[in-house]
């Protein structure tokens, strides 16, 4: 069984590489960069850190941010590698004719998942030694870490097993629920480690966390600060409901397979008669695709939780929370820009068939994918613009929401998500929340004083960008300028010809 | 051949949904070719699926060669070989020689391995297939379904099943093709094909199996189906139309 396992998660691995055009040496090459880079990330970050004035009263606070942050990113791991798995692919299907024990195929789905969770472990504890070794006994955080990432780990993986069962009781397919699931569950389970460590903290004395040092930070741990177990348990209560009033909604709206009027309808059908042909078609294609019906709609019912959250805060904490609160929201809406690409051909989109120029199809895609993103985000940021009665809330908003919908655009040109792995999805999103904190962050330390301000400015950056999407298709179509000239190879070939 | 060879299934029902396939009782003998007919939706997929143990049934008993089928059993599967309509259903980062390599490590013992992948050499040359060094991703239709029937033959199955195997290939990919499924089930093994060309199953199978709305509605030689001045497309629409 075990080496039937192995080759499942060989070929897994392999079938991931093979979507994202990797061979295997380039593989291992970008993985141990990766891993050594982020290791020198950590240590250099958290040395600076603690160099500053203010870090020993507050260090043992800032370990448990660590430790938090540790199981936020193994759960996430683990989260959207089961998502991957759970696609009914067509790969799937084939595994499943062949003579391998349902035990076998588990496990071997759930290798890759892992080994990424011990390769995680390798990178985080050397750096939280380095740091934190004079402060609390090593023994403990090597001890503390590794629960944490295990924990994270069958935590995530446990939520999948669960909803996917649920969802099968109830024929409902999960695929489609994948990504708002992931999204709910990582939130639920950041929700309740910060509580965990809140608790901890409060019991040992020390009173609260350092709020400052929250950017990028889910905004449930600037949540969780009110020091009210009851809150913080209404909140989870409430996502709860929340999570099942979407699969309701989604199931009644989006399934309902034999009576097609009571399908949702979203009034953008595409007619060919209309200004903006190509645009129309493709916000079209986007707004029926499931997947993205469903992240939507989860996007709303987290944007509903965290206006809640928003309107009971104590006022003095609303400014903090709103930077998380619109960093959280920039990041859910972008996976429509994300996907915008995946639903066209690789290799021969629909748009060379019919003659379209690259460039324009490929506008035309970016727009449609932003247009989404941007409708979904506009809810929550006109409602904190006028709870807080603050306009530039809804800049700031905007800029965001726009940085994150242009950079998934430009990721999915060059990834290609939205196959059947759903590698391509997780990697993807794992990159545009990754840049939105690094620009962030970069922005904020060079003169912004927060997310309010930086935000307009990433939207102007962003605007920039927008044609790199355009750029890429036409290269890649090799489209740069028209010319009736041969190239040097087809000039050669039809030399040749005349020869004979 | 004994009596216990062959797959007989006894009151199949499946609940898909609003989809009701059976109750379904058919019995396919070793040795013969059985061609499985329908409209869309009719429900042959699903049942293909029922009797390898890849679909819940809600009754019924399954049978493949004597050992009853219950659930997704990799002892059955190893006995069985597929050919899936869809062209997808294959590993398409490998190239066609692993993914062989790949499926007779599956089905096959380690002493039997090299034996299968020699098989699936002359396979594919007797297919006029000469696999490409590149990976099935850059396949043609009817270069992936020549790669799917090697590696559902390559371990000589006793229980062979093909959904609509002549999609996609060339007229002599056909032919040759017919000419596997016949000296295979000679050689004692059950084949069971579905497929939607009715000119083709007359002059191919020896036993029909008409489904209908989840029902199977007839089951018979292609002699018994079909009156003295007809053909088995007449009978077809008789059968499915109700009248």
């Amino acid at each position: 069984m075990i080496s039937e396992a192995f080759e499942v998660a060989d070929k897994l691995v392999q079938s991931w590489l093979a979507k994202m055009k990797l061979p295997l040496r380039k593989a291992w090459a970008a993985a141990a960069f990766l891993a050594i880079g982020t290791t020198c990330f950590s240590i250099i970050g958290l040395l600076l850190l603690a160099g500053s004035e203010e870090f020993i009263p507050t260090a043992p606070a800032f370990l448990g941010l660590a430790l938090v942050l540790i199981h936020f990113l193994s759960m996430l791991v683990a989260i959207t590698l089961s998502a991957s798995s759970a696609q009914d692919s067509a790969v799937m299907a084939w595994w499943r004719s062949m003579p391998v024990s349902d035990r076998a195929l588990g496990l071997g789905w759930s290798i890759p998942s892992w080994v990424l969770t011990l390769a995680q472990l390798v990178i985080v504890v050397p750096a939280l030694l380095t740091v934190f070794g004079g402060v609390a006994d090593p023994a403990l955080i090597v001890f503390v870490a590794s629960c944490a990432v295990f924990v994270g780990t069958v935590a995530g993986r446990a939520a999948f097993v669960v909803a996917r069962t649920v969802l099968r009781r109830i024929s409902v397919n999960f695929a489609a629920h994948a990504q708002a699931l992931g999204t709910l569950a990582w939130v639920l389970s950041l929700a309740g480690a910060t509580e965990v460590v809140r608790l901890t903290l409060t019991a040992s004395g020390e009173n609260q966390f350092p709020l400052a040092s929250l950017l990028g930070y889910p905004v449930l741990v600037t949540a969780s600060v009110r020091h009210s177990a009851l809150d913080v348990g209404i909140l989870v209560a409430w996502l709860l409901a929340a999570a099942a009033v979407e699969t309701v909604l989604w199931r009644h709206f989006a399934l309902v397979r034999h009576d097609p009027s009571r399908v949702l309808r979203l009034g953008t059908a595409f007619t060919g008669k209309e200004r903006f042909p190509l645009l129309r078609l493709e916000f079209t294609r986007l707004a029926r695709r499931r997947r993205v019906q469903a992240a939507v709609l989860s996007t709303l019912v987290i944007q509903a939780a965290l206006a809640l959250v928003h309107q009971n805060m104590d006022s003095g904490l609303r400014a903090s929370f709103l930077d998380n609160a619109l960093l959280v929201n920039a990041i859910l809406v972008a996976y429509a820009p994300l996907l915008a690409r995946g639903m066209s051909n690789r290799s021969t989109p629909y748009a060379r068939v019919m003659g379209r120029s690259p460039g324009s199809w490929a506008l035309a895609v970016t727009f449609s994918g932003m247009l989404m993103a941007l409708f979904t985000a506009a809810p929550a940021l006109v409602f904190w613009s006028i709870g807080s009665g603050n306009p530039g809330i809804f800049g700031a908003g905007l800029g965001l929401a726009t940085f994150t919908g242009v950079t998934a655009a430009i990721t999915g040109f060059v990834l290609t998500p939205g196959d059947e792995t759903g590698a391509g999805e997780s990697l993807g999103m794992l990159i545009v929340g990754a840049s939105l904190f690094l620009v962030a962050k970069a922005l904020t330390s060079v003169g912004f004083d927060n997310v309010l301000t930086a935000g307009p400015a990433m939207g102007v950056l962003a605007v920039g960008m927008i044609c790199i999407p355009s750029l890429i298709e036409s290269f890649r179509w090799g489209d740069r300028g028209t010319t009736n000239e041969p190239s040097a190879a087809v000039q050669k070939s039809i030399d040749l010809q005349e020869r004979k | 051949m004994t009596a216990a060879e062959g797959v007989d299934v006894d009151g199949l029902v499946v609940l898909q949904g609003d989809f009701v396939l059976g109750p379904v009782s058919m019995r396919l003998n070793a040795g013969g070719i059985h061609c499985l007919l329908g409209p869309n939706g009719a429900g042959k997929t699903t049942l293909i699926r029922a009797v390898m143990g890849l679909q819940n049934r809600s009754a019924g008993d399954i049978r493949i060669n004597g050992i009853q089928v219950a659930g997704r059993s990799p002892k059955v599967l190893r006995g069985i070989g597929l050919v899936p309509d869809d062209p997808k259903q294959l590993l398409e980062e490998l190239t066609a020689r692993e993914f062989w390599a790949l499926t007779a490590r599956l089905h096959v013992d380690a002493e039997g391995r090299d034996a299968a992948l020699a098989r699936a050499e002359e396979l594919a040359d007797f297919l006029q297939f000469t696999p490409p060094a590149d990976t099935i991703s850059t396949f043609s239709l009817g270069m992936r379904k020549k790669t799917q029937l090697v590696a559902a033959l390559l371990h000589a199955p006793k229980f062979l099943i093909l959904d609509e195997p002549r999609n996609g290939l060339d007229p002599l990919g056909m032919l040759r093709m017919e000419s596997l499924l016949v000296e295979h089930a000679r050689s004692g093994a059950t084949v069971l094909v579905a497929s939607h060309d009715l000119h083709w199953a007359e002059r191919f199978a020896g036993h029909i199996l008409i489904l209908n709305q989840g029902l199977l509605e007839a089951s018979g030689t292609v002699a018994e189906l079909i009156s003295p001045s007809g053909s088995l497309e007449d009978a077809f629409f008789r059968i499915v139309s109700g009248k």
